[in-house]
């Protein structure tokens, strides 16, 4: 006799996407308050979402007194997010904007109630921009958010107004590098004569006084700040110029374009390296076949060039890491064909590799192709035609949730987690393994409240973001993480914690101590009692990147 | 002979002095000091046009006439960033050029830039962001250029709106933001939540409708710091199909929009738009408060068809309301003709009738070109509507004309005649004489059209205080008190310093007359000023015919400034005056 749980199992896959309408006898009620004064917020979006479909959602308005009730729901495991204008996004059981929150088991019949949202209010910083040069273009500061050592994109500009004043609002607090960029042509007669110059230049200064990311102080916003005062004393930078000498492939003859078509070009990048790796240099175009070298003004560091161009229907590419220092050297970038890389993806512990799976290499350095999704063979073989030269990360889609990627090797190197250097010299084949079974480990905060677990791979020599795994708890405390790689990890849990603190080297050798140690296998894995760690990070140093 | 030449030289000499230009050269400041960059400043003769010229100041606020020949100029001063009182040039004067004169060291200075800004907030007190404010100056004259300024509030709800010229405005504010309503637990389309509540928009301070609207000046010194008070509104979304008269196809998105029935001319900043799908797919407009709105849609082909139109009246309510069907029809044609009466000759035979010689390859050729005797238009009446009806021409010798497509409604018909002595005395349609020219088109096919011109009146021109040992060009500005079916210049008559007296022969109706100095009224933008200028004098009745005599109020260029500040600071002095 079939039981009628798997009846209802079956009928919800079987309906595709469909939601099924079982019975709504419960409900959630709570109250949404300003996170420092306590005052109840009207109007806040009372966002809830079923666990695992981002498509089953329902939405509830907060009164005056800042309650809500989330109605007609039908017993289940949910998420709620709650927004509003003038306060950072919260999600119900997170302590800072950006974190995951707390899972809720709702029963039938169970109206659960006193639930409480703490929103921060955002900030605004104000200030004065002195010192820009007269010819200073479009002029516009902009608060960039510093989380551990993640770079995030997360940023928000103003403009400088006719007295150099500038205002940024909307900001969730936190940390911010401030900085000023503006557009200015550079000065004639720093280069060769007849020379050709880049013309796009945008100078970038940073809060209160410097030109080296680095050493800018970092503002930090508290919910509701509005702080004034920061005003930042522009610095022009010296100047070293860098000539660039395209060498054209001899073999490949290079059309002149019919008037009004668009001639071929030359996309060059130039990246920051090194310490100066937050700065925004910008990229150029180059006329095809143009033989003259191109002169650019740049804050001496090390850069890497690389320049990809179409010419005749196939992908040439040049890549070189370069010393700009003062005097005039020219750097000269041969092109040479784009790789076709080849690999094959192989499965581990399962007879048959999932369907639709596609590989993807993404560009490290901005290189302006799209190399995404080549499809797979039925024997696993994939051909990646005409990469550039440069740094690549690679993605797998579709792996099925509880697998993992278990190895990648370009040939004898092992890739796996590092990014992948394509070079035209490169003829080694990418092997890919995915583990169909990975690890899992599940268990219970026993002591204190965690809103964040925090698994570290025990062998993450480097820091990289995919040797770290997170989740969230439910109310009991409990958690579970799957589809990890087997081997040795330390597992954390963090009452609060800023996202991508743990990327700081030094800041998990504080509370080594405090993780638990476990060896995984693939598979199911042990039940573990972990404790909360209390407390938040320490404010993070001045200029930590 | 020797003497005979030294007076020949003696004359040519003289001659040359009177003629020998001069220089006029100086530079322009903000209200700072600061030299000001790309200021325009523009030189014309007593006639208010003619000599046009025309400088920009660099960076360094340096400008320099260099060959001008002596005369009596007016010079007027203009930047985007300092626009002057009712959209002018801020700084206009008069310079007196002598022969061989070298005018140098001018410093011209701007006014602070008047500046509007304000706060938005909703009925708890509390600041609200990210919405849009737009001005727009009290009595929008129809067809004048727009002036609409914009801002946006930042996140504590303040706005500031810079280098606005100074008048008089209303001011409206719209917020997007959706607010949050009860939606059950259920499976969400990729768009998200269907919008159910929001800010009303509102005229300042809080009327939602433009007669509430409260009118406030911006000068120099005067910010009005408005503050807008937001009310939260049920919001639906108006759905339906969108279908097609037989005959009408379309392919480009056709283009929807609501607006409030009260809108007036400024109902582009409360428009609401709706989009469609495909060709004969539905129609959505989001995010709709209750209220009266009229709906119009146009197809918006590329090629040069007449577009087909909907235009109804709607009034939503607080609930959804079901859906209902936008249907497109082809404008109908109307025909007419123009005629003559009561001695009025705009048909003559022969009269419109030029030749071109046109080289071919076969040699000169001769054509015979005819003009059109006149071209009618014909306006929406309801104000502001976006609907357009092509215009027609008016053929000589026989007068038809046939508008190709009109939408179903109200219009007023426009005439321009282009023989000057000739205007519109009646308008008749399906045999009956129409009440000021407007006509209601309602299906096909419809009745003919006849338009019966008479003969323009002559009117005797008196300029009243003219004041004393007036060396200047005055100009006759005629603003009706009613719509004008027959198109007329505002300038009716011009005349040579020291007369008395001008002519014209104009429409007969009910005017307010001013008369204005040609060099400063003639290059700028005159209906603002007039706007102001109109209610101090009475209105004149032109009657048909017979000879009239009307006086003038004359309005020097200082008794002009004195209004201009009375309009914008009341009668109290402006703060700290210039």
């Amino acid at each position: 006799m079939v039981r009628y749980k798997h009846i209802v199992f079956v009928l919800i896959l079987g309906m595709g996407r469909s939601f099924a309408q079982s019975e709504r006898s419960s409900s959630i009620a709570g109250r949404v308050v300003n996170s420092v004064t306590g005052a109840p917020l009207h109007r806040a979006t009372v966002e809830i979402t079923l666990e695992g479909r981002d498509d089953v959602r329902g939405q509830a308005g907060t009164e005056g007194d800042g309650q809500f009730v989330l109605r007609a729901l039908p017993a289940g495991r949910y998420r709620i997010t709650v927004t509003r204008p003038g306060y950072a996004p919260m999600n119900y059981g997170a302590r800072r904007p950006n974190a995951p929150g707390q899972i809720i088991t709702l029963g039938a019949n169970e109206n659960k109630s006193g639930l409480i949202v703490r929103m921060p209010a955002l900030g605004a910083v104000r200030g004065t921009i002195t010192g820009l040069p007269v010819a200073a273009k479009h002029p516009r500061v902009v608060a960039r958010l510093v989380e551990g050592t993640t770079k995030y994109n997360f940023g928000r500009g103003g403009t400088v107004d006719r007295s150099g004043e500038y205002h940024i609002d909307g900001l969730i607090p936190g940390r911010y590098r401030l900085s000023v960029g503006y557009s200015a042509v550079p000065r004639r007669e720093l280069f060769p004569a007849d020379a050709n110059i880049d013309l796009n230049r945008r100078y970038t200064c940073y809060y209160p006084s410097t030109l080296n990311p680095h050493e800018a102080v970092l503002v930090e916003i508290k919910p509701g700040d509005e702080l004034t005062g920061f005003n930042v004393v522009v610095q022009e930078p010296a100047e070293a110029i860098l000539g660039i000498h395209i060498l054209w492939p001899k073999d490949v003859a290079i059309p002149k374009p019919a008037p009004g078509a668009i001639p071929t070009i030359l996309s060059l990048q130039t990246l920051p390296s090194g310490t100066l790796q937050d700065l925004y240099v910008g990229g150029q175009v180059i006329v095809a076949g143009d033989e003259r070298p191109l002169y650019r003004n740049l804050v001496p560091g090390r850069y890497i060039l690389s320049g990809t161009a179409q010419l005749q229907g196939r992908c040439y590419s040049t890549r070189e890491e370069v010393s700009v220092t003062a005097g005039t050297p020219i750097v000269e970038l041969p092109l040479r064909p784009c790789t076709d890389v080849r690999g094959r993806v192989g499965i581990s512990g399962a007879s048959m590799l999932p369907a639709n799976l596609t590989v993807t290499l993404r560009s490290l350095e901005s290189a302006p192709v799209n190399l995404d999704r080549s499809p797979l063979q039925p024997d696993g073989s994939f051909v990646i035609p005409g990469v550039p030269a440069g740094l690549w990360s690679l993605t797998l889609s579709a792996i099925p949730p509880a697998g993992y990627l278990k190895s990648v090797m370009l040939g004898t190197l092992d890739v796996l987690d590092q990014p992948i250097l394509i070079t035209s010299a490169t003829v080694s084949r990418l092997d890919i393994l995915i583990g169909a079974n990975g690890a899992e480990i599940s268990g219970r905060v026993e002591e204190g409240v965690a809103t964040m677990i925090l698994a570290e791979a025990e062998d993450a020599a480097v820091s990289t973001p995919g040797r770290y795994a997170t989740t969230s708890v439910d109310e009991q405390g409990n958690f579970r993480l799957a589809g990890l790689r087997p081997g040795a990890y330390r597992i954390y849990a963090f009452e609060d914690i800023e996202p991508g603190a743990w990327l700081d080297a030094s800041f998990l050798a504080e509370y080594r101590d405090s993780g638990k140690a476990v060896q995984l296998k693939e598979g199911p894995g042990p039940r573990i009692a972990l404790k909360a760690i209390p407390g938040d990070r320490p404010p993070a140093k001045k200029g930590a990147l | 002979m020797q003497r005979r030449f030294a007076v020949l030289f003696l004359a040519v000499l003289g001659a040359m002095a009177q003629k020998s230009p001069g220089k006029l050269s100086g530079v322009v400041l903000d209200a700072a000091g600061v030299p000001v960059d790309d200021a325009r400043l523009h030189l014309v003769d007593q006639d208010g046009r003619g000599v046009d010229l025309f400088r920009s100041t660099g960076a360094n606020g340096q400008f320099q006439f260099s060959d001008v020949n002596p005369g009596r100029y007016f010079m007027t001063v203009s930047h985007y960033q300092y626009p002057g009182p009712l959209g002018g040039p801020q700084i206009g004067m008069r310079v007196e050029i002598k022969p061989g004169q070298e005018m140098e060291g001018l410093k011209l200075r701007f006014s602070p830039p008047t500046v509007v800004s304000g706060r938005v907030v909703n009925d708890e007190g509390e600041p609200v962001g990210d919405c849009q404010v737009f001005i727009s100056p009290v009595a929008e004259q129809e067809g004048s250029t727009s002036r609409v300024y914009t801002g946006t509030t930042n996140a504590r709800g303040v706005f500031h709106i810079d280098s606005v010229a100074p008048d008089r405005y209303v001011a409206f504010a719209r917020c997007n933001a959706i607010l949050p309503t009860e939606h059950l637990l259920d499976v969400v389309p990729r768009s998200g939540f269907e919008a159910r509540s929001s800010w009303m928009p509102v005229y300042y301070p809080d009327s939602h409708n433009r007669s509430g609207a409260l009118p406030f000046a911006a000068a120099p010194g005067l910010d009005p710091q408005l503050e807008f008070h937001l009310r939260a509104t049920p919001v639906n979304s108006l759905t339906g199909p969108l279908t097609a008269a037989p005959g009408v196809t379309w392919q480009e998105p056709v283009s929807m929009e609501i607006y409030p029935a009260d809108a007036g001319p400024d109902r582009r900043f409360a428009t609401l738009y709706g989009s469609s799908e495909g060709p004969a797919g539905a129609f959505r407009i989001p995010m709709v408060p209750p209220g009266n709105y009229r709906l119009v849609a146009t197809t918006r082909e590329r090629n040069t068809d007449p577009p087909a139109t909907a235009s109804f009246p709607l009034t939503i309510g607080s609930s959804a309301p079901p859906p209902f069907p936008i249907v497109l029809r082809p404008g109908i044609p109307v025909s007419g003709s123009a005629e003559d009466s009561a001695g009025s000759r705009l048909l003559q035979p022969g009269s419109n009738v030029s030749y071109m010689v046109e080289s071919t390859p076969a040699g000169p050729v001769r054509r015979t070109v005819v003009a059109p005797v006149g071209n009618i238009t014909l306006e929406s009446v309801d104000p502001g509507s976006g609907l357009y009806a092509p215009s027609a021409d008016i053929a000589p010798e026989t007068g038809r004309f046939t508008l190709p497509a009109v939408p179903i409604g109200r219009w007023r018909i426009r005439c321009r005649s282009n023989y000057d002595l000739s205007y519109v005395e009646s308008v008749i349609f399906d045999d009956k004489r129409v009440e000021g020219a407007v006509i209601e088109i309602t299906e096909a096919p419809a009745p003919a059209l006849r338009m019966r011109f008479a003969p323009k009146p002559n009117v005797n021109y008196r300029l009243e205080n003219l004041p004393a040992g007036n060396e200047r060009k005055w100009m006759v500005l005629a603003v009706p008190e009613q719509p004008m079916t027959t198109e007329q210049d505002d300038k009716v008559a011009e005349g040579d310093p020291g007369s008395f007296a001008y002519t014209s022969r104009i429409v007969p109706g009910r005017y307010r007359f001013v008369a204005l100095e040609s060099d400063f009224a003639g290059t700028r933008d005159r209906a603002p000023l007039l706007r102001i200028l109109t209610p101090k004098v009475d209105p004149i009745e032109v009657q048909a015919s017979g000879r009239q005599s009307v006086s003038v109020r004359c309005f020097t260029k200082a008794e002009v400034d004195k209004a201009i500040q009375t309009y914008l600071y009341g009668d109290t002095p402006p703060p700290s005056a210039p």
